[in-house]
């Protein structure tokens, strides 16, 4: 009876030696794996509670780099706008530069620092004055055509009525037919080109420029383009409306010619 | 008060400067015939306080236009006295009123003017050619502008009242 038993707690401790080579040799991967990832679980556990925090940082630091990078785009667009008014400027000064090579005037560049501030004239102040080498009554005119006369002095500024201020009289032809009239302003932006003759041939399209006959203008400056003509209430004359070929709502750059 | 003397200088500014850019018709806003018009209208001012304001605004309109110095001056104490008149009978402190009032304004300071141009300076300005060429425009372009600029100035003017 001894015997049987001490046979039976033989098998069976073999057999649970043998279980274990068995499970040791056929599910050693898969316990390796259980093993690892419990062992893993801490780890990625902390990993996990660092991650949200990782990417606060480098959110931030992205906001950061956004926000320079923006700042830094701002800049660059406004050198950008710089540059590119300068190469206008530049283009505009040139033109008149050329011009005031080819011409044989005496003549003062001027920059325009204010417009009048009154819907009733039309006029503009430039920087130049007395001291320049300005008189009374010069004109102005820029590479485009006549834009006005000067009217008031100062040492170093100068008043200027424009072409469209009521005030203004010039002699002034029709380049193509030599028709001879008074260019004088009409507030609207335009001109009037009155006391034309009747049988004179002026059409839509013709080109205005200055007459230059013991005038103060310098013969053959461009004034501007008929627009329109009509009989005078009178019906003695003709008179034609003139849209300026210089652009005086934006006028920046002029020339005084001080000698012709 | 303050307020009103910095607005004109900055309304100056803008009208000799900046709005030539975007004139309609080669016509710009008349910011400053608003502000007088404002000033005169919608605080009760003593009368005294008003033709100061007319005379300074009168003053900044002569020295950037190239007219004799004083007639912008004259047309705006003419202004400012009647402004102040009609205000004192019928003052409402209510913006609808401010439309009709400038609209007044503005034909006053045309007639206003062509009058002085006509008697002091012996020319011959039409107060009809004017009205079409400039006064229509320059009424019906400040009156946008009025919906712009006139919550700021209400509220500074308001703030620094009360």
């Amino acid at each position: 009876m001894e015997k049987k038993k001490k046979t039976i707690l033989l098998c069976f401790i073999l057999l649970i030696g043998a279980s274990l080579l068995i499970k040791s040799v056929l599910v050693s991967n898969i316990s390796k794996n259980i093993t690892l990832g419990l062992s893993k679980l801490p780890l990625k556990l902390v990993g996990l509670s660092f991650l949200p925090a990782e990417s606060l940082v480098s959110c931030n630091r992205s906001l950061r780099e956004v926000s320079v990078l923006k700042k830094e785009n701002q800049q660059l667009k406004i050198n950008l706008m710089q540059l590119e008014e300068a190469e206008r400027e530049n283009k505009r000064l040139k033109e008149l530069l050329s011009f005031k090579d080819s011409s044989n005037f005496n003549i003062v560049a001027a920059r325009v620092i204010s417009f009048d501030s009154s819907n009733f004239r039309k006029s503009v102040i430039i920087d130049k004055g007395k001291k320049h080498g300005i008189k009374m009554g010069n004109s102005v005119i820029t590479q485009d055509g006549v834009v006005g006369m000067v009217v008031r002095l100062d040492n170093s500024t100068s008043q200027i009525i424009l072409v469209s201020d009521l005030e203004f009289s010039m002699g002034a032809k029709i380049k193509r037919s030599n028709a001879i009239g008074v260019l004088s302003g009409s507030l609207g932006g335009g001109c009037r080109l009155r006391y034309l003759d009747l049988d004179e041939d002026v059409q839509i399209g013709d080109e205005v420029v200055s007459l230059g006959q013991n005038s103060r203008f310098p013969p053959g400056i461009a004034v501007g383009i008929v627009t329109e003509v009509s009989k005078e209430q009178s019906g003695l004359t003709l008179f034609a409306i003139v849209r300026p070929k210089v652009r005086l709502s934006s006028l920046q750059e002029v020339l005084v010619v001080t000698n012709y | 008060m303050m307020w009103f003397y910095i607005f004109a200088l900055i309304f100056i500014f803008l009208e000799t400067a900046f709005f030539n850019h975007f004139a309609i018709f080669s016509i710009r806003p008349n910011l400053i015939l608003f502000l007088v018009t404002f000033f005169s209208f919608y605080f009760n001012f003593d009368i005294i306080k008003v033709l100061l304001f007319c005379l300074f605004c009168g003053f900044l309109k002569d020295i950037f236009s190239v007219g004799p110095l004083g007639t912008q001056m004259l047309v705006f104490i003419c202004l400012g006295i009647v402004l102040s008149y009609v205000s004192r009978k019928f003052l409402r402190y209510n913006w609808i009123f401010i439309i009709p009032l400038y609209i007044f304004a503005t034909i006053g300071q045309g007639v206003i003017y062509v009058l002085i141009q006509n008697i002091f300076f012996e020319r011959s300005l039409s107060l009809l050619y004017m009205f079409w060429r400039v006064l229509i425009w320059e009424m019906a372009y400040s009156l946008i502008i009025f919906f712009i600029f006139f919550r700021p100035i209400k509220k500074c003017a308001i703030d620094k009242l009360t």
